[in-house]
Parts: structure tokens; C-alpha cells; sequence
């Protein structure tokens, strides 16, 4: 006996018994059902959902690894941002308010967020921050950038000096001068002008205003509000409260305010993604329901469609819920697929029973037509779907294996569902209207296709195959859309919000990050220096618009010599401590305040180089730490330098770049998000051919076993091909690349579409016995239409959410399934002989 | 906390009293002069003496004042600078050296926090603040004392029986002292946005 014969009776007697216990004990089969949703309801009550986009990759390695270790070492991955708009003259007020308010936020008897940011210090860091001051300007040789040392010596001119202290003393006269006394006392020249905007610049990640005290947008149209929630975005619970005191905070403000960062991204975005989705579930579940009954007209059976659906997608979620610490809501949403496949199943089996019945014959004998005969194309249907999607659960992008685990077992589990609880139903029926009548069912034209495509088929074959290579032709076109942000939603707030950030506040279109990672910080900072070397290249030529680093901010041993040797040449011969203290006194001005800044004077024509880490150390200590933390973080694996490229896009070679980098600094790692997406590019395809070869021998096989010759292989392996070949065109044709998210379409396109020309070939296989070849074709084929609008009705109907993953995924669905269809009623009769067989 | 206290005392003109009286009655008394008022505008001269100079800084300007929250205040030549404040937003020009500051003052300095405190009757003094109130002649005279160790050790506010503000004189713990003297000053003139430009 051959394997495949072996495997053949195995599924033969498999389904026999399944028949046998449906039908002789139904309450017992109920009652183990009812049991395992129970267990499977519990699971999903402790299954946490997740949204983050980020998290549906691998992050053990490369760029998104080095991307997520950035958002964590700047704190960036747990805050929340918001972004208020309005009239400029009202824009701070109402900021401050707004802080005001979120400062007032509790959750659960504790303040909601840790900390709010909008201006670049508070009151209390004045008398820190003059302190620094007063240090950064008689420490030109370490904060001062190199084209600022002509100015500085013009300030210490004595022309300069006048006029600076004439600006101080009228600072002090005005309005402000009492709160600005400890900073002109350690600065009186005001050489902070000079010291303080490089190193403002490097604090902060976005374009602002620089006369502005707050995070305010160049333009003055927009006002970013940085906040740092209490707990972590894990804690779900807590990101949906936040997002609704969020809510009550903003309301009656004059201003507009909106938000983004990972709390409100769970929070919101999931409960708009998870609304949208189960809209569009429930909707589609509608449609179904209205398909199947308009064909079948039984009321029952219809009614049974959707306890099937549930009992499999419980069982599945139940499962997944069980083996896996959380799910993401993308391949939730992929259980929409269970909808239409689910349906498939109940479709089949009672058409046949239907039309049996219609025929008839006797009500055991068309229920076992239905359940062992149709039921085996069933059963290598189900198989055949749901073993390559089982095959992805050893994808490592978690996309990538939670759908699989989830849609196979959901398939497995409606299939099951369908073979318990539809025959004893059908049963139930019988018994309770012994006279009810079998009407012939419609046959949407599928007799008239058959007689066509019986009668020409050369024309039909022609045209099948002049479409596939067309579409073929065009398919080679198709574009691969790398931007990771096209597949979150796109009118979400969180989205808008970024994009405005982008618009207004971003730096420049693109950025990439350097990190050098040690435990010696020396060293980093040596191999820091390398890197702005490598950087300044890029800069001088207008291939990055800016660049920032801690070199940048905190001059290097050389910079140091050469402003040092500056100072030393300019002020050779002249004591600008003395020239300092005779226009105090000439200004009015008692000397005593401002020791600290003469002795500093005193010491600038003998400026000596400091360590940079000296530098470092004086900003740490500063309300200006954030320059540092920035761009140097340190934890249990030691240090980590960041440097931050900015650039427009393509005038920048990111690969020469790279490879320059790797040459000089072999140490460094880099990322970006286009790196990312590169990455993820990468590992999608790595995963997919895997995921498709293992799956495509798989069902390769239980083809074969099912058919036991290549014929039958053909019939349901072409239509499908020629739908992948018609949607890959379609999409080409059309604009539409291929994401991450739609390229998994192909797979399950692969799995499912081989059901239609497997049904079809199954039943008219099974017609050379003296069957009506036609009868059996309009019967298959009408449950292959069905099914294939219930697929585009449960799945399809994604292309209408605002989720850009999830829209993309049901048009490449829509298109995929839709040619399949047709190329399997309209193509595939053009192949079947009148006598059985290929033409 | 001392640019509100200027800002405060300035728009509170005094209801005239006869006779000596409490802290507490001296604060309504301004606090409902002050709600029959939408808008006005003085003219000031300011004479400030700092620990860090050895001579003083006399200058003359005017201030505005609109409700809710909108405060102008301009000095001349030789310290000239032009202020607006909304709430706790600051913004400074200062015309000789064009150059334009913006300042953001603590949350409980700003200006609606106190316009928010003036809106009902006072029924005790601020949380925070020692009080006296004298009367010698005509002229009444009330001192607030922050208790809190703040950078402003006393504000007094002198003004006339016609309840008119006379002199604010902010006394900070490191020694400086800013008096303001107004003149001409009147209520109710219907300023407009335009009034409270820097430029």
C-alpha cells in the first residue's frame, strides 16, 4: 500500500468516525465542545492584545535592535507626546495651563505622568544653570564652537565689552531683570549668546524656536509638550485610563491639543483598531449570513454559520492565547479569514446534502455523501489551508507566526466544528419537518460556463493563459513599500500627531543614528571623535544638512589647542580681567558680584586643553544634562555614544557611508528607519520563502494523496497560481506595492485559493463514475462562488479600514481570491475532458 | 512672583477710606475697584537700586492692562525695553539691541491664578502673606509680606482717597529695590490688541 493510499484511508475512517459520533451521540459532542470554549474563553480573558507595529519583528539584532535601544536609552520609547495649535499670541498661555493640568492628573492616588516638559528650564534650575554659565564663558577652549572665537574676541574688545554692559544694564532695568540677576552677574558680557545656542541646538531632537523658551516650532504654529506617564505602556489598564484623563485635560482649551507616544498609541489606537475590526467582522459576518441564505433558504443552517465561526475562533485564540505571552491586534485581525473560510466548509456540506436531497436521495444517504465524500474534499481543503499557515508559526517575525498559529488552528477548528454540529442539526431538521422540500438550487449561470467552455475550449484556454502572462508581464513591475508608517492607521491621532511633528518640528526628512558602545568611556569618546571626522566629510559638502554628537558640543583635545592658541595670539599683551573691571565700574556696577567672572578673565590668556569628559561632567551636572543624555547613556553594559546624522534623502549615500563607517570605526553599529525597513524586508522574505517552500510541500502532498495523480494536482494547483500571477499584475497595474503585511496575503492565498480547483476537480473527478460531469461542476462550482464571496466579504472587506496594514492586506485578499475564482469556474471547465481527464 | 506683585498692585486702584483698617478690608476695598474695571493705562516713572550697582536706574514709561490676562509695560530711552505678559508668557524687546526674549514665568505666578482670586470676595488674607495697613492723612499705605523664603521680602502699595495708585515699592531679600510712581492714571479706554504690541 502507498503512502498516499495509507494516508487516504486514514482520513476515510477519520471521517467516518466523526460522522458516526455526530450523529449517534450529539450531546456528548456538545458537551466536550462546550467544555473546551469554556477553557478557551478563559485564556482569551488573560490574552493581552498589542499594537505597536514595532512589535510584530524580531529586535534580537541590527537596526531595529540598535533603533529600540535608542528609544529606550533617551526615555523616548515610554513618553507621550502633545502637540498644541493656535493662535501664536495664546499658544503659551494656553500651554501652560494645559501643563497645569496634566501636572493634576492622578491615577489611582498617584500623579499620572512623572514628569511634563515644555520649556527648556524651570525656575528652580536658575541659579544651577547661571552657575554653569558662569563656567561655559571663561571656558571657551571647551564650549565654545571654533566659529564663534572671532565674536568672542570681539566681545572682549573694549568697544565690546561697553556695549555688552550697556545691554546688561538695560536687561536689568526692564522687567525681567530681577529675575535674570544671577545670570548677568556671572555673565555680564553676555558671552552665553555665543556659548549657549550650540549647545542648546544639540539638547534637542527637533527644530525650535531659539528665542523662545518653550519647545515651540520655528513657524510658531505648533508647541510640543513632553510628558512622562507614570507607569509603562505595558500596563494597558493604566494607558487606557491615562488616555481618558487625557481626554478630560484637553477639554475647553482655546487651543488645539493632540497626542501620540506609546500610551496613547495602545490606548486609542488599539481601541480604534479593535473597533474597526470587529465593525468589520460583524459586517461581514452579515454578508455572509444574507449569501448563504438567499442560496440555501434554511434558516437553521444559516443560524449554525456563526456558532461554528465562534467555536473555531474561540478555540484558536484560546490556544494561541495559552502558548503565546501576548497577541498582536494585525493578526487578530487575520482572524476575519476564519469568517469566509469558516463558512467554506458549511457551504460544501450542505450543498451537497441540498442537492442530494433535491436529487432524491434518502436523508442518511445524501448525509453521507456530504460528510464522507464531499467531506474529504473538506478535510484536504482545511488541510491543505491550514498546514502552510501552521507552517509559519516557525517564521521568525512574530507577524509572521502568530497569524499562522491563529488561522491555522482556526481553520482546523471550524472545520471540526462544521463536521460536529451541521449533520446532527441537519438530522434535527428532518426529524422536525419529515415533508420538508428540497428545491434545485441556483446555478448562477456555472451549466451555461460548462457548455461553453465544453463546447470552445481551445478560445477559453487561450484566454486564460494570454491573461496569466499578462499579468505575469505586469507583475514584474510591483514595487516593495518599505515605509514602516503607511501600515498604521491613517487618520488615527497618533498619527496625525507624528506626521505634524514631522512637518513642523523635524529636524530634517531623515535621520541616522551611530551608536559606539564600551565600557571605557574614554575610549567611546575617542572612537565619538572618529566618527565626527568621518561626519564632518559628509557635512562640508552638503550631504548631511546637520549632524549632531557629544564632539559637537564639547570641543576635542585639537579643537581645544587651536582655540586655546586663538586666545593666547589675540590677547597677548593686554589683561582683560583689568579691561573687564574698569567698564564694571565705568557702567556703574559693584565689583564685588562678579569675582567668579574676573578671575575667569584673568585665566582666558592662559586657556590649557581640559579632558572632554570634564565638559561632560560640568553639563551632567547642569540643567543642560539633557545634552548629555542625548547623546551618552550609560547602563549595566557600559557606555553608549549616539550621533545623530541628519539629511534630506538620496544626496546622502547611507551604504558608502556605511561602508566608510565600518572601515574607519569598526566598532560602530548604525540604524535608521529606512535601515529598519530594510531589516525587516529582509527577514519578511527570508521567512516567507521558507514559510511557502515548507507549506507548498506540504500540500503538494496531501494533493497527491488526495488525487493520486498529477491531473488532479493541476486542477487545483493552476487557478490559484494564475490568481497570485493576476493579483501580483493587479497590484503592479494599479500602484499598489507590496508591504510587509500584504505579502503574507500571498501565502494565504497559496493555502486557501488551492481549495476551489481541488473542489471542483474532487466532484468532477468523482462524476466520470457516471455522474453528470455538468451537474457536478455547477454543484462544486457554486459552493467555490459562495465561498469565494464569503472570503472577500469576511477578509476582503479590511481594504476598507483606516489601518493601513490591515486595508492593504484586504485588497491584495480581494484581488487574489477574485481571480482565483474566476480562473477556477471560467478557465478550469475549458481543461476537463467530456469523457473525464485533462483536454 | 515680583513681576506679578508689580503687575497686581498696579491694577487695583484704592477705594478711598476714612479711617484706619484692617489688612483684610484694604484688600476687598481694592479687590472691587479693580472688578469695575476692564481696561486702563499710566504713565510711571521707575527707579530701581540693585545690590549689583553703585548708582541707581531711573526710567519713565506706561503700562496697560486689558482682562483678562493682558499686561504692556514700556520704558524709555536710556534702559528702553517693552514688555507683554499674558498670563505666565513674558515677552521683552528691547529696541536698542533688537533683541526679542521670551520668558515663561511658574505656574503660580501667572496672572489668571491671581485674576482668579480677585473674582469673589476676599474673605482672608492670601495663604502666605503678612499683611499691615495703615492710613496717615489721605494716603493709605499696605504692606504684603511673602512668608515663604521667596526673592521678594515686601511690596508696598500707597495710594491716594481717590483710590488711585500712587507708588509700588518691591523690596527683594538680596537688597534691590524697584519703586514705580504713577501718574495719569485711567480706566476703562478701551484698548484694544493693537495696545499690547512690542513692535
Amino acid at each position: 500500500m502507498s503512502l498516499t493510499s495509507a494516508v487516504n484511508g486514514l482520513i476515510h475512517r477519520h471521517l467516518a468516525w466523526l460522522h458516526r459520533i455526530a450523529t449517534n451521540r450529539p450531546g456528548a459532542t456538545l458537551a466536550v465542545s462546550l467544555l473546551l470554549l469554556l477553557l478557551s474563553l478563559a485564556s482569551i480573558a488573560t490574552t493581552r492584545f498589542e499594537s505597536d507595529v514595532f512589535q510584530l519583528f524580531p529586535a534580537r539584532s541590527g537596526a531595529l535592535k540598535l533603533l529600540l535601544d535608542t528609544l529606550r536609552w533617551t526615555g523616548s520609547a515610554n513618553e507621550a507626546y502633545f502637540l498644541i495649535e493656535g493662535e501664536p499670541a495664546i499658544l503659551a498661555a494656553e500651554s501652560e495651563r494645559f501643563a497645569g493640568r496634566l501636572r493634576q492628573l492622578a491615577i489611582d492616588g498617584r500623579p499620572a505622568f512623572k514628569r511634563v516638559t515644555y520649556r527648556l528650564y524651570e525656575e528652580k534650575d536658575v541659579v544651577p544653570f547661571a552657575a554653569f554659565v558662569g563656567r561655559a564663558v571663561i571656558m571657551p577652549q571647551l564650549f565654545l564652537s571654533p566659529e564663534q572665537v572671532p565674536a568672542y574676541l570681539e566681545r572682549l574688545t573694549p568697544a565690546g565689552q561697553r556695549a555688552a554692559l550697556d545691554g546688561t544694564v538695560t536687561a536689568l532695568a526692564s522687567q525681567a531683570g530681577m529675575g535674570m540677576a544671577e545670570l548677568m552677574t556671572a555673565d555680564p558680557l553676555n558671552l552665553r549668546d555665543l556659548v549657549l545656542p550650540r549647545l542648546k541646538k544639540g539638547g534637542q531632537a527637533l527644530d525650535l524656536d531659539p528665542a523662545s523658551p518653550y519647545f515651540l516650532s520655528r513657524d510658531q504654529q505648533v508647541l510640543i509638550m513632553i510628558a512622562e506617564p507614570d507607569r509603562p505602556v505595558q500596563d494597558m489598564a493604566f494607558a487606557r485610563r491615562l488616555a481618558s484623563a487625557i481626554d478630560t485635560a484637553r477639554q475647553g482649551a482655546k487651543v488645539r491639543i493632540s497626542c501620540a507616544g506609546a500610551h496613547v498609541s495602545a490606548a486609542i489606537d488599539e481601541a480604534t483598531m479593535k473597533r474597526e475590526i470587529l465593525l468589520c467582522i460583524g459586517s461581514s459576518l452579515l454578508v455572509v449570513l444574507a449569501l448563504f441564505f438567499a442560496t440555501y433558504r434554511r434558516w437553521l443552517p444559516t443560524l449554525l454559520l456563526p456558532l461554528i465561526i465562534a467555536w473555531g475562533v474561540a478555540l484558536a485564540l484560546g490556544v494561541a492565547g495559552a502558548v503565546l505571552t501576548s497577541v498582536h491586534i494585525i493578526a487578530f485581525a487575520f482572524m476575519a479569514l476564519i469568517i469566509g473560510l469558516g463558512t467554506d466548509y458549511s457551504i460544501h456540506l450542505y450543498d451537497r446534502f441540498h442537492m442530494e436531497r433535491s436529487r432524491g436521495l434518502d436523508r442518511d444517504a445524501a448525509l453521507e455523501l456530504a460528510c464522507l465524500d464531499t467531506g474529504h474534499g473538506i478535510f484536504t481543503a482545511a488541510t491543505t489551508t491550514a498546514l502552510p499557515f501552521l507552517c509559519m508559526v516557525i517564521a521568525d517575525v512574530r507577524a509572521l507566526s502568530e497569524l499562522g498559529l491563529l488561522v491555522g488552528l482556526g481553520v482546523i477548528a471550524t472545520m471540526y466544528a462544521t463536521f460536529l454540529f451541521l449533520p446532527p442539526l441537519l438530522l434535527f431538521m428532518e426529524r422536525r419537518s419529515p415533508a420538508a422540500r428540497y428545491a434545485p438550487l441556483p446555478g448562477f449561470g456555472l451549466a451555461s460556463v460548462w457548455r461553453l467552455a465544453q463546447r470552445f475550449p481551445l478560445p477559453f484556454r487561450a484566454t486564460a493563459v494570454i491573461v496569466v502572462v499578462v499579468a505575469a508581464v505586469s507583475a514584474t513591475g510591483i514595487t516593495f513599500e518599505g515605509e514602516l508608517k503607511n501600515l498604521q492607521p491613517r487618520n488615527s491621532e497618533a498619527f496625525l500627531t507624528q506626521e505634524k511633528i514631522e512637518r513642523h518640528l523635524a529636524i530634517s526628512p531623515k535621520q541616522l543614528l551611530v551608536a559606539i558602545d564600551g565600557t571605557d568611556r574614554d575610549s567611546v569618546l575617542k572612537q565619538g571623535g572618529l566618527v565626527d571626522s568621518l561626519v564632518s566629510g559628509y557635512l562640508q559638502d552638503g550631504r548631511l544638512t546637520d549632524y549632531s554628537s557629544i564632539g559637537m558640543l564639547v570641543n576635542d583635545a585639537d579643537t581645544q589647542r587651536r582655540i586655546s592658541e586663538g586666545l593666547r595670539s589675540e590677547l597677548a599683551g593686554r589683561n582683560p580681567a583689568a579691561e573687564v573691571r574698569q567698564n564694571l565700574e565705568l557702567a556703574g556696577f559693584s565689583l564685588e558680584p562678579f569675582g567668579s567672572f574676573l578671575t575667569g578673565m584673568a585665566g582666558l590668556a592662559s586657556a590649557t586643553e581640559q579632558p572632554v569628559a570634564a565638559g561632560i561632567d560640568l553639563l551632567t551636572a547642569s540643567p543642560l544634562r539633557g545634552v548629555v543624555n542625548r547623546h551618552l547613556h550609560r547602563d549595566e553594559a557600559g557606555y553608549h555614544l549616539i550621533s545623530y546624522l541628519h539629511y534630506r534623502g538620496d544626496e546622502f549615500p547611507v551604504d558608502s557611508f556605511l561602508n566608510d563607517l565600518q572601515r574607519q570605526v569598526p566598532g560602530a553599529r548604525a540604524t535608521s528607519i529606512d535601515l529598519v525597513s530594510r531589516q525587516l524586508a529582509e527577514l519578511v522574505r527570508r521567512n516567507f520563502l521558507w514559510s511557502a517552500l515548507l507549506g507548498g510541500v506540504v500540500v503538494l502532498f496531501l494533493l497527491l494523496a488526495h488525487f493520486r495523480d498529477t491531473q488532479g494536482v493541476f486542477f487545483s494547483l493552476f487557478p490559484v497560481l494564475a490568481g497570485v500571477a493576476a493579483m501580483l499584475g493587479l497590484m503592479a497595474a494599479i500602484g499598489m506595492g507590496i508591504n510587509f503585511m500584504n505579502a503574507m496575503v500571498l501565502v494565504t492565498i497559496l493555502g486557501m485559493g488551492n481549495d476551489y480547483g481541488m473542489h471542483i476537480a474532487h466532484r468532477v473527478g468523482s462524476a466520470r463514475c457516471g455522474e453528470n460531469m455538468a451537474d457536478s461542476f455547477v454543484q462544486a462550482g457554486r459552493a467555490v462562488l459562495l465561498s469565494a464571496l464569503t472570503t472577500i466579504a469576511g477578509f476582503g472587506s479590511l481594504a476598507f479600514t483606516d489601518y493601513g496594514a490591515l486595508s492593504s492586506v484586504g485588497w491584495a485578499t480581494n484581488f487574489g481570491i477574485g481571480a482565483t475564482a474566476l480562473f477556477s469556474l471560467v478557465a478550469l471547465p475549458a481543461f476537463f475532458r467530456r469523457s473525464g481527464g485533462v483536454l | 512672583m515680583r513681576l506679578l506683585a508689580v503687575f497686581i498692585m498696579v491694577t487695583l486702584p484704592l477705594a478711598a477710606n476714612a479711617a484706619p483698617i484692617p489688612p483684610l478690608q484694604a484688600l476687598e476695598n481694592l479687590r472691587q475697584g479693580f472688578a469695575e474695571m476692564r481696561d486702563f493705562t499710566a504713565e510711571i516713572t521707575q527707579e530701581k537700586q540693585l545690590a549689583v550697582m553703585k548708582r541707581k536706574l531711573v526710567s519713565s514709561g506706561s503700562v496697560r492692562f486689558r482682562k483678562p490676562d493682558l499686561f504692556f509695560m514700556e520704558l524709555k530711552p536710556p534702559y528702553a525695553s517693552r514688555m507683554v505678559l499674558r498670563d505666565r508668557a513674558i515677552e521683552l524687546y528691547f529696541p536698542k539691541e533688537k533683541n526679542r526674549q521670551q520668558i515663561a514665568l511658574p505656574a503660580e505666578e501667572g496672572l489668571s491664578r491671581w485674576l482668579d482670586l480677585l473674582a469673589k470676595p476676599l474673605t482672608a488674607v492670601p495663604e502666605g502673606v503678612e499683611a499691615k495697613a495703615d492710613l496717615t492723612g489721605e494716603t493709605q499705605t499696605l504692606t504684603l509680606s511673602p512668608r515663604k523664603t521667596g526673592q521678594v521680602r515686601a511690596i508696598t502699595l500707597t495710594s491716594g482717597s481717590d483710590g488711585r495708585l500712587r507708588k509700588l515699592v518691591i523690596e527683594e531679600r538680596n537688597g534691590n529695590r524697584t519703586a514705580i510712581t504713577f501718574h495719569r492714571l485711567k480706566a476703562n479706554v478701551g484698548l484694544g490688541e493693537k495696545d499690547f504690541r512690542l513692535e
